[in-house]
């Protein structure tokens, strides 16, 4: 029996990342009518354009993404509409109604998985719409998911997480950028914070860097070093995966033409102030990570209770132990519920099939017990985290849930 | 001696009133609940027009406002208002008629209204179905950009001295022994005055229920469609005669969604070079968000009409509130019986065509100047629902 | 701009499944791309990085987000507007174009036009 268009669906997943795609798998494994929506033509979201090495080896995305694609097709009750971009949702009698762009007439559901992820922050820099300059974010797909150049002389404006990540991935398959940097301080920057927290940001992944790194963080880390010493380092940066890190300039504006031909760069001191004259260097692509944060449209669209937290990368829903919303039969799983890794969000996606299953009778309370440590230990064994202090964000989530009334949060 | 006034609503109406009423001298604070333009009259097309009222009064009230926008357009900052005129078209046979007979009524009142032959209208309009009988052009008809005007009437008045306090909606009016003396804010604050002005949209009949006085102002839904920019079919403003049909409850022969929305088409292109569909009447309550049911109709209407639409982008729709009347005429108007109090309310869908008459017949109203109209059609108490 | 040449050291389960050369049109010059790549990124490889104009401006835009959130790469494909390049699947004799600004309102305005 396959999920056609007139019945209404047990599942409706919006989508097809790790998130949606394991709540799919296992939505599929307990007989659920499910459908995963996703806009992109292609299903794995993120994760096609993900890698990072293990111990013995690779970790890698797009073989994640296929395992996952393959266990849904399984299924026989699971139904996969790529291309499929769902612009409007609405709350009705005993479930959801969704438009979706390929669908003539409204999806309904029963319950609803909001799995749509995060965005990426914006890094307003002069000269930033200029064509060849992109996020970074969009540099991992180019590079990763369809094999393009990204530009023989790539410069990586930032230094959040995913800077780092694509420096990696870019390094491992030959074309290292040619540095990293912070972008300078700026009116329309200021969500950025200044370069001196931006540098305590990069600090945290120092453990998984090369050997200089932890002595270095350790240096950024005090106020009295880091204005006698940081001076002194090259201008040209430090060595770093293929490219060079660069933490005593900024980066104050993209410049060029028609599209990006350079980068405009000033000298930082040791409290991240910008100082002395301005040069260029050539640059024929500028990647702008500026950082992710949670997409939150379509839950706060349903009227679900939402909540900033700081700590899980900005708006999030307020839910309970298994991702339930404040609406009843809506949940979240994956980076919309705070930006974490690939790991956390199938485990994610995972919990909230079984809640969804649990509501039907086709799931027992020891599934789902299993569901949810099995997301606390995929958080356990992420190499790092994100944002700082994701577990205190997820504890301040569930205390907003316990005073909301949420209580056990199966109340409808 | 400077009038005291208070004016209750930072929407197009009370944007008006604050103008007029400060350009003739009167002390004036303008309380907005939130935003100023944030409410009704930020969901607008920005219709002007003098093509679909009624002969009579409604016509009279239609031009007036009209000139007194086209002075206003001098004196305040560009708020991008041009005047291309305005094209109603037939969408079949039945309407030609009726199309006829509106024509003759109008020029009759003045207006410089042109009947078009099936050759004529297609020849002004060549995207449009080949199908269409006729139509009508208004010359004087005009358009502008809602938030800016009423923005630039607000900082008229600010810069002349009147008080705007925005996000302090008002708990109640200040009313004693048989008269209002200002409001209270919901924060505690009293706002004296010798004259209050509610011009609060479809939050006026809550206003003024606790004095006694059932205003039968209703919420009347409608949905509006942007485009992105891209392909424009025509530069001035096209309406479907079915409008004034929908407008007045007359008979249509349409679709059943078209029908049950109350669907005409509205189409506008801004001078950002993009353009606004329309429209929808429903009576839902105080749901603002946007139907993609109405939606659709809105667009399968539109594409009647301009089968070549077909391609263009949607980038986001929205809906707001009309403040309805059983008349489709507004109140504005003294109480009678509670001295102090006026009301500038319940415009339905031609709030933005009417607001600078409104202001100016409340500016009359409070100094106790003669109008510039007869404004009895207008009055609170001509529903028999007035103060006891 | 090119395709990545991958080292030996880079793994084989990462590396972008080999799909059919198809030939398309941009702005009315021919490319070729792999079957199924989005559009965006078969131009990338290919040089062209500007994608259109701005309504607002007339300045050169081009790809941004990558991910079909920005809207930044919208370019007309056949005769529909607005399609995001990022998402947009390269087909066989696929006919692709970069979008102008619109003409400015005809007189009749107050205004100067936008």
């Amino acid at each position: 029996m396959s999920a056609g268009g007139e019945g209404v669906l047990d599942l409706a997943v919006v989508g097809a990342g790790p998130a949606g795609l394991a709540a799919a798998a296992a939505a599929g494994e307990r007989g659920l009518v499910t459908a995963v929506f996703d806009e992109s033509p292609v299903a794995g979201g993120r994760l096609l354009g993900q890698l990072h090495p293990v111990p013995g080896g690779w970790w890698v995305g797009r073989a994640e993404a296929a395992r996952l694609v393959a266990a849904v097709e399984d299924r026989p009750t699971v139904s996969l509409r790529l291309g499929a971009g769902v612009y409007a949702a609405a709350r009705e009698e005993g479930g959801f109604r969704l438009h979706a762009s390929v669908s003539p007439t409204p999806v309904r559901a029963r319950s609803l998985l909001v799995a749509t992820g995060a965005t990426e922050l914006p890094v307003p820099l002069p000269g930033w719409n200029l064509p060849g300059v992109i996020t970074a974010g969009a540099a991992q797909t180019l590079a990763n998911v369809w094999g393009v150049e990204v530009g023989r002389r790539s410069f990586v404006v930032g230094l959040s997480p995913l800077a780092f990540a694509v420096a990696l991935e870019l390094s491992a398959a030959g074309v290292p950028p040619a540095a990293i940097a912070p972008p300078a301080p700026g009116p329309a920057l200021a969500h950025l914070g200044p370069p001196a927290a931006q540098w305590r940001e990069a600090l945290r992944l120092a453990r998984l860097g090369p050997v200089w790194a932890r002595p270095g963080a350790a240096l950024l880390a005090s106020p009295a070093l880091r204005r006698a010493l940081l001076p002194r380092l090259p201008r040209s940066g430090l060595p770093l995966l293929g490219s060079r890190l660069r933490l005593n300039v900024a980066v104050e504006a993209v410049v060029g033409r028609e599209s990006a031909e350079g980068v405009r760069l000033r000298r930082l001191d040791g409290d991240g102030r910008p100082v002395g004259p301005a040069w260029h260097e050539a640059a024929d692509a500028v990647l702008l990570a500026g950082g992710l944060r949670p997409v939150p449209d379509l839950l706060r669209a349903l009227g679900a209770r939402m909540a900033t937290v700081e700590e899980l990368g900005g708006e999030v829903p307020v839910v309970d132990p298994d991702g339930a919303t404040t609406v009843p039969g809506l949940y979240a799983a994956g980076n919309a519920l705070g930006v974490e890794g690939a790991a956390v969000a199938m485990a994610q996606g995972r919990r909230a099939a079984l809640a969804v299953a649990a509501r039907l009778g086709r799931a027992d309370g020891r599934a789902q017990a299993e569901a949810r440590a099995a997301v606390e230990r995929a958080r356990a064994d992420a190499p790092f985290a994100f944002h700082a202090g994701v577990a205190e964000g997820h504890r301040r989530i569930a205390a907003l849930w316990q005073e909301g009334g949420g209580g056990d949060g199966r109340a409808v | 001696m400077a009038s005291r006034v208070v004016v209750v609503g930072g929407g197009v109406i009370g944007a008006a009133c604050t103008y007029f009423l400060t350009a003739a001298g009167a002390e004036v604070t303008l309380v907005e609940a939130q935003v100023v333009g944030g409410g009704t009259s930020s969901r607008c097309d920005g219709n002007v027009l003098a093509i679909d009222k009624s002969p009579g009064f409604d016509s009279q009230l239609g031009l007036r406002s009209q000139k007194l926008l086209a002075e206003l357009a001098h004196v305040l900052g560009d708020f991008e208002y041009r005047s291309p005129g305005s094209y109603l078209v037939c969408d079949n046979d039945d309407e030609v008629e009726p199309a006829h007979t509106w024509t003759e009524a109008l020029r009759e009142s003045g207006l410089p209204v042109e009947f078009l032959e099936r050759e004529e209208v297609h020849r002004r309009l060549p995207d449009l179905a080949a199908d269409v009988p006729a139509g009508l052009y208004c010359a004087s008809d005009a358009t502008l950009n809602p938030l800016l005007y009423v923005q630039g009437l607000v900082a008229w008045a600010r810069e002349r001295g009147a008080s705007v306090r925005d996000r302090s909606p008002v708990a109640a009016l200040d009313a004693s022994d048989g008269r209002v003396r200002g409001v209270v804010l919901a924060s505690g604050e009293h706002l004296a005055a010798d004259a209050t002005v509610v011009a609060a949209g479809i939050a006026t009949p809550a206003l003024v229920a606790p004095l006694g006085i059932e205003l039968p102002i209703r919420p009347r839904k409608g949905h509006l469609i942007v485009s992105a920019r891209g392909r424009r079919f025509g530069d001035a403003k096209v309406m479907e005669f079915g409008y004034l049909m929908s407008k007045f409850g007359l008979e249509r022969r349409v679709p059943p969604d078209v029908e049950r929305y109350g669907v005409a088409l509205v189409y506008e292109p801004t001078r950002a070079g993009n353009f606004l569909l329309g429209s929808s009447r429903e009576f839902v309550g105080e749901d603002t968000e946007s139907d993609p049911e109405v939606v659709r109709t809105i667009a399968r209407r539109a594409l009647r009409f301009y089968p070549g639409m077909r391609a263009a982008t949607v980038v986001r729709t929205y809906a707001g509130l009309r403040p309805w009347t059983p008349d489709h005429l507004p109140v504005v108007s003294a109480a009678e019986g509670v001295p102090g109090l006026f009301v500038a309310a319940g415009h339905e869908g031609d709030g933005i065509s009417l607001a600078a008459v409104t202001g100016e017949i409340v500016r009359d109203l409070v100094l106790g100047r003669e109008t510039a109209l007869d404004v009895a059609p207008l009055r609170l108490g001509r529903f028999g629902l007035g103060a006891a | 701009m090119s395709r990545i040449v991958h080292p030996p050291s880079y793994p084989a389960a990462a590396r972008p499944p080999r799909g059919r050369t198809v030939r398309f049109w941009f702005d009315d010059r021919a490319y070729e791309g792999v079957e199924g790549e989005p559009l965006a990124a078969a131009l990338w490889a290919a040089g062209v990085r500007d994608l259109g104009r701005t309504e607002a401006t007339g300045a050169p835009r081009g790809l941004y987000c990558a991910i079909g959130h920005c809207f930044e790469c919208r370019v007309r494909v056949g005769d529909r507007p607005d399609r995001r390049a990022c998402l947009e699947p390269v087909r066989e004799g696929l006919r692709a174009y970069r979008q102008a600004p619109p003409p400015p309102l005809a007189s009749g305005d107050r205004g100067a036009p936008a």
